[in-house]
């Protein structure tokens, strides 16, 4: 039986010099495979003479059970040098902090927003809010705007379909913040009904518009900042006054030029557009657009509740993206509304 | 609305720099969205008259011209143009001057002198036509500017009209407004009523009274639809951004801009019944 421990050390020996799995299962199947040596002796018992094929393959086995444990050995030896070596390469701290979340920003048209309100609060405006869905007639008709009147022309305006499935021409998306002007004289109007005096109605309006527009300059949604001032002596010199004073300070420039424009409002008269020019920069001398204003119509005063005999006012409604392309110098309003991290990041 | 700046200045013309003239319509609710000129910067081409056309001895695609520029001698001009003939007047770019891109030189065209070259429109930058010369008006003067010749110092402008401004979308309208503004009188033209001297009529059926209370027509007869429209009228409508299509047409536009007033001329022997004129039904393309 000296073979067989030959066949055992030279197996345990083998499987030594095995120094990975796979060639160590190479090395088993020379030796417990089908074609394997410790198999073929097995497979040769039947050809000894009976009473030595008891001893024979006791024999037989005992080695068999040699080089089983011999090779369940070097695997578990292969196997725990592997963690081993993957452990050293991946050592992990678990102890270090956890990384967190990174920390946001404002968009910058919500800086701009928030630079308004505060200007504006900072010279006695409140800060009024309204349906984003609106009915025609806080849209235009109470903004001296009747239907077919040619100035719904200047205004594409996204209608929405009623339950039965059809456009329902009464219910729209504002196309401008002015309807919130209403709803603020309104709303103003009723609480003083009764008293003896009224306070003057100081009031912005910011909040997303909608118009069926899109390209490099222009957006299906975009923001406006309504402005409303109505009192007993409320004049186009206070309007000037207050624009022009807002828009110094907003751009941090006291060399700005401002000029009023005329132009035309079905809700003011009369009507102005407001043009700024920068005394220095990249746009340096170039009167730029910059919003709409005029003194409130008799009629919306009218549908507001007040009386145009006794009060006047002004209003004026701007576009803050503009207001912020202007301020950071960007030159794509789509930048505003794509979401790019790379590009929001930098208003931190 | 678009228009020509000479145009408006033929009815009011104060004595204001176009770029004055457009702040001051700005400033006056009438906000000017583009004053471009019509023709880019050029000088040195004038009238010119093609005396004789040979060919090149050295170039079957080359003719060699004889052209009166208005002096004492002709000059020779290498031409490569297919519809170059004697007889016509084009303009011609003397040596010395400048187009757009080129400055012209006296040139030798394989071995022949040439002392200028007659221009297509678009050697001129006043179009993309490149088919062949720019063929000039027989009566044209030779020897003058080509830019005095076609009015090619005018601009065109383009006003943002805002809606309660529909007085102003006619050159007329502009031209009361810049009368008004500088006190400059207005030269309004004269519209001298004519007597109607046909009897038939043919009947008009307002369908929609609310939208247009009134529709006025008349027949006109014994008007030659083949007629070229005049060169003066063509550039007046080409550069209130209206193209020319035939003299009637022209005719009918040149005085919708003129005065404001729409009108359209039919044809009435590919007419029958009445005209009615009513809203378009839903869905109705009537831009056909």
């Amino acid at each position: 039986m000296d073979n067989l421990d030959q066949l055992v050390a030279s197996a345990t020996a083998d499987f030594a010099a095995a120094t990975e799995p796979a060639k160590l299962e190479d090395a088993k199947a020379r030796y417990l495979g089908k074609e394997g040596s410790l198999t073929a002796l097995l497979k040769g018992l039947g050809k000894l003479p009976a009473e030595e094929r008891k001893t024979a393959g006791a024999a037989i086995n005992v080695a068999k059970e040699h080089i089983e444990s011999a090779l369940t050995a070097r695997r578990e030896a292969l196997k725990n040098a592997q963690l081993e070596a993957q452990l050293a390469t991946e050592a992990l701290d678990v102890t270090l902090p956890g990384r967190g979340l990174p920390r946001g920003g404002l968009h910058p048209v919500s800086i701009s927003l928030d630079r308004i309100e505060q200007l504006f609060r900072s010279i006695g405006f409140e800060v009024a809010d309204g349906p984003e869905i609106e009915t025609d007639w806080h849209n235009f008709t109470a903004l001296n705007t009747p239907e077919n009147h040619p100035a719904r022309s200047m205004h594409d305006t996204f209608y929405l379909l009623g339950t039965d499935g059809k456009v329902n021409d009464d219910v729209l998306l504002r196309t401008h913040t002015s309807p919130v002007q209403v709803r603020a004289m309104l709303a103003h109007t009723e609480r003083y009904r009764d008293a003896e005096t009224m306070p003057e109605l100081r009031v912005i309006c910011p909040g997303r518009v909608y118009r069926v527009d899109s390209d490099a300059t222009h957006s299906p949604m975009f923001h406006q900042v309504e402005g409303l001032w109505i009192g007993e002596k409320v004049s186009f010199a206070d309007l000037k006054g207050v624009v022009a004073d807002f828009l110094r300070r907003f751009f941090e420039s006291d060399d700005m030029k401002v000029r009023f424009r005329p132009s035309f409002f079905p809700f003011t008269e009369p009507s102005a557009e407001i043009d700024v020019a920068f005394m220095s920069g990249a746009l340096e001398g170039r009167w730029l657009e910059i919003a709409g204003c005029g003194m409130v119509h008799p009629n919306v005063l009218r549908f507001g509740g007040f009386d145009p005999e006794k009060y006047t006012g002004f209003a004026f409604g701007m576009g803050p993206d503009r207001l912020t392309m202007l301020r950071y110098g960007i030159n794509d309003l789509r930048l505003f509304f794509e979401g790019d991290l790379r590009f929001l990041a930098q208003f931190k | 609305m678009q228009f020509s700046e000479s145009w408006l200045r033929s009815l009011c013309n104060p004595s204001l720099s176009n770029e004055e003239l457009c702040h001051l319509l700005t400033m006056a609710g009438l906000e000017v969205e583009e004053n471009e000129p019509v023709a880019p910067e050029f000088a040195g081409v004038v009238v010119a008259h093609v005396l004789s056309v040979e060919k090149h001895p050295d170039a079957d695609k080359l003719k060699l011209c004889s052209v009166d520029v208005g002096e004492a001698a002709p000059l020779q001009i290498v031409c490569g143009a297919p519809n170059v003939a004697a007889g016509m007047k084009v303009p011609c770019a003397r040596v010395g001057a400048k187009l757009p891109g080129i400055e012209i030189r006296k040139a030798k065209v394989r071995g022949v002198e040439s002392y200028g070259m007659l221009c297509s429109a678009r050697e001129l930058g006043l179009s993309e036509d490149h088919g062949g010369l720019l063929p000039l008006a027989a009566d044209a003067v030779v020897g003058e500017d080509i830019r005095k010749h076609l009015d090619l110092d005018d601009r065109k402008i383009t006003i943002k009209l805002t809606p309660n401004r529909a007085d102003c979308l006619s050159v007329l309208g502009v031209a009361r407004e810049l009368s008004a503004l500088t006190g400059v009188a207005l030269s309004a033209p004269e519209i001298a009523p004519v007597a109607a001297v046909i009897d038939d009529r043919r009947a008009i059926q307002l369908d929609a009274p609310a939208s247009c209370s009134r529709y006025c027509g008349r027949i006109v007869r014994g008007v030659n639809a083949n007629v070229p429209t005049p060169e003066w009228m063509k550039r007046r409508i080409e550069r209130s951004g209206i193209r020319s299509i035939s003299f009637l047409v022209d005719v009918t536009n040149y005085v919708m801009l003129e005065i404001g007033q729409p009108l359209h001329a039919f044809d009435d022997a590919e007419l029958a019944g009445a005209i009615h004129v009513r809203l378009p039904t839903p869905g109705e393309n009537c831009c056909c």
